[in-house]
């Protein structure tokens, strides 16, 4: 048994990955660094040179990834919890479409002629977040009206229906709003930390330190979920306040990774499993290593979008499921047997 | 304590969109074991979740220790009430002792980990349940029976003096439910623990309970000590059946005897 085991052993492996990967993917660019040179510019000890591209080009885009990462595999765990499925995340629930659909509305009512935002960009976060809000409301309304017995079951489907209709929303926006905005919100539909500044990092980064005190107090709570709705509220918990705060949060966490770095999906659904496997759901720190597993998964998609077609780079978010998805099937193939 | 655990007044609920409970005035008495009993889709499951705050009133008022049940906050009311429903359920790869854990929801502190009492109330569960030994297990590794001991573990872990059970014995074979319902008996004898079971078998009610309340159809048929309420007129009535009631040797309480409907079979009661 190894439920006495110090949680800081089990999140050390992870924690050592994504610190090498990030030392890594700094090093990785169109001028390769090795280790040690990367260390000293992040010491401050570099050549000028090698400080300016880690510390302006290189670090910004490495620490959204990182955050973004942690944000939306936080998300996801969190959603999986509150609605009670494995499958929940927040691009299954239209949440991280609805943020879609903000930012497409914002560039679409917010730009002029000349392609210029006639509103500043700062606000386009709080579109996504109102976006997100919205989609994320609707999922909950309408489970609420629900008083059936297969409800984890109908709130997916509730949500893939909302991620569809937010889908076609924002095609038609970007098909009939101006030319001009298409390739910059597909882009961002896609989700990309390429043009990361350290503004970006400081949002997400404040965004996450806002929620994690948050977390520490709903502790109990988000653990207590795991039990019918029945059971669990016999034991004193008050299931309704519980669930909107949770999901209040999950839909802030996904709106301020994905104003920042777009729809990166299958982070938020795959993260929490794998987070499952390595550390185990009921182990304290769970939801420590639910965040790592998601900023490497989203650092490593961002290091191969780079260095798979240079000087090409690809969205991250279209990486995200070539990275995760074999890690995600060959953790469930290999439980599968252990458990046999 | 009050003398009274629960008090509904004029209490009417619906389920699923049908009436299950018409008009239901009723004083529970406390310190007792009451079962509650009736044909299906009577309301006595409805009446239980009515009286924990889990089911919605369309009409009256429900007390609970002598306070309206909308005056109770949630963890307030947990300490008071524990309650083990029909069918929960619970991750299959969450472990015994994580589960009895849980019932400390409303005592524990939102800082920190379990405490010494904490600690306490989950070990005497385990003990109680006999399953200290079985603690470090998944739920997905346990049989059926170990599975419902389990779940009582974590309801008592909740040091609630007042414990509903809705149809505790439903899953498990007749060794186990006299070894749960002896379990009862024991707690509310030597812990003066209330409590309400909805119970299907009317000779497990006759055995174990103080205090009978017989369902039928949204209303109360009777309500009583025991012995007055499981009677061959009264069960004749409510469950359309014909039945004798014999007294067995050794055994403190008789027994009914059913054969189904008299008509069936030309034996008259």
């Amino acid at each position: 048994m190894t439920a006495g085991v110090f949680p800081l052993v089990r999140l050390l492996p992870v924690m050592l990955l994504v610190f090498a990967l990030t030392l890594a993917a700094t090093g990785i660019g169109s001028s390769f660094m090795p280790p040690e040179r990367v260390v000293a510019a992040l010491a401050g000890q570099g050549s000028r040179m090698d400080e300016v591209i880690v510390w302006t080009l290189r670090l910004p885009r490495v620490a959204l990834a990182i955050l973004a990462g942690a944000a939306l595999a936080l998300a996801g765990a969190l959603l999986q919890r509150v609605v009670r499925n494995p499958m929940a995340s927040p691009s299954v629930l239209g949440i991280t479409d609805g943020a879609a659909v903000g930012v497409v509305l914002f560039l679409w009512l917010f730009s002029d002629q000349a392609n210029n935002l006639t509103v500043s960009i700062h606000w386009q976060p709080l579109a996504a977040i109102a976006g997100a809000a919205v989609f994320g409301a609707l999922v909950i309304a309408l489970a609420s009206l629900d008083q059936g017995s297969s409800k984890p079951l109908k709130i997916i489907l509730y949500g893939i229906a909302l991620a569809a209709l937010a889908k076609a929303a924002v095609t038609l926006l970007i098909i009939l709003g101006p030319v001009y905005r298409a390739s910059q919100a597909l882009t961002w539909f896609t989700g990309s930390v390429g043009a990361a500044h350290w503004q970006d990092v400081l949002a997400v980064g404040l965004g996450l330190l806002a929620v994690i005190p948050l977390l520490l107090l709903q502790r109990l709570t988000i653990r207590q979920l795991v039990l019918d709705p029945q059971s669990a509220a016999v034991t004193g918990l008050s299931l309704d306040r519980a669930q909107v705060s949770l999901l209040a949060i999950a839909v802030f966490l996904t709106a301020i990774a994905t104003a920042h770095v777009g729809a990166i999906g299958f982070v938020g659904l795959v993260a929490p499993h794998v987070a499952r496997i390595f550390h185990g759901q009921f182990r304290s720190g769970y939801l420590v290593s639910v965040a790592l597993t998601g900023s490497f998964l989203v650092l490593a998609a961002d290091t191969l979008a780079r260095i798979i077609a240079p000087p090409l780079e690809l969205p991250a978010g279209a990486l995200t499921a070539l990275v995760g998805a074999p890690l995600f099937l060959y953790l469930l193939v290999k439980g599968r047997q252990s458990h046999a | 304590m009050p003398d009274i655990l629960a008090s509904l007044d004029r209490v009417s609920a619906a389920y699923d969109g049908a009436p299950a409970l018409n008009e239901v005035s009723l004083d529970l008495p406390d310190g007792r074991i009451i079962a509650f009993c009736g044909p299906n889709g009577s309301g006595k499951s409805t009446a239980l979740k009515v009286m924990r705050g889990l089911h919605r009133l369309d009409d009256g008022r429900v007390e609970i220790a002598g306070r309206a049940l909308g005056d109770w906050t949630q963890k307030d009311l947990a300490r008071q009430v524990a309650m083990l429903s029909q069918s929960p359920d619970a991750p299959s790869d969450l472990s015994v002792e994580d589960l009895v854990l849980m019932g400390r929801f409303a005592h524990r502190s939102r800082f920190g980990g379990p405490s010494a009492d904490d600690r306490a109330a989950c070990d005497r569960a385990l003990g109680i349940t006999e399953m200290a030994e079985l603690k470090d297990r998944a739920l997905a590794q346990l049989s059926g029976g170990q599975l419902q001991r389990a779940w009582v573990a974590m309801t008592l872990a909740q040091d609630a003096p007042r414990i509903f059970l809705d149809e505790p014995t439903n899953h498990l074979d007749i060794a186990h439910a006299f070894e749960l319902l002896d379990l009862v008996k024991r707690l509310s004898r030597s812990e003066n623990r209330s409590f309400v079971i909805v119970l299907h078998d009317l000779n497990m009610a006759m055995r174990y309970a103080d205090h009978v309340v017989l369902f039928e159809r949204g209303r109360i048929a009777a309500n009583g000590p025991t012995t007055e309420v499981l009677t061959q007129e009264i069960i004749s009535s409510v469950f359309g059946i014909d039945c004798r009631i014999l007294p067995l040797d050794g055994l403190e309480r008789p027994v009914i005897v059913s054969w189904g409907k008299a008509s069936n079979t030309g034996v008259s009661a």
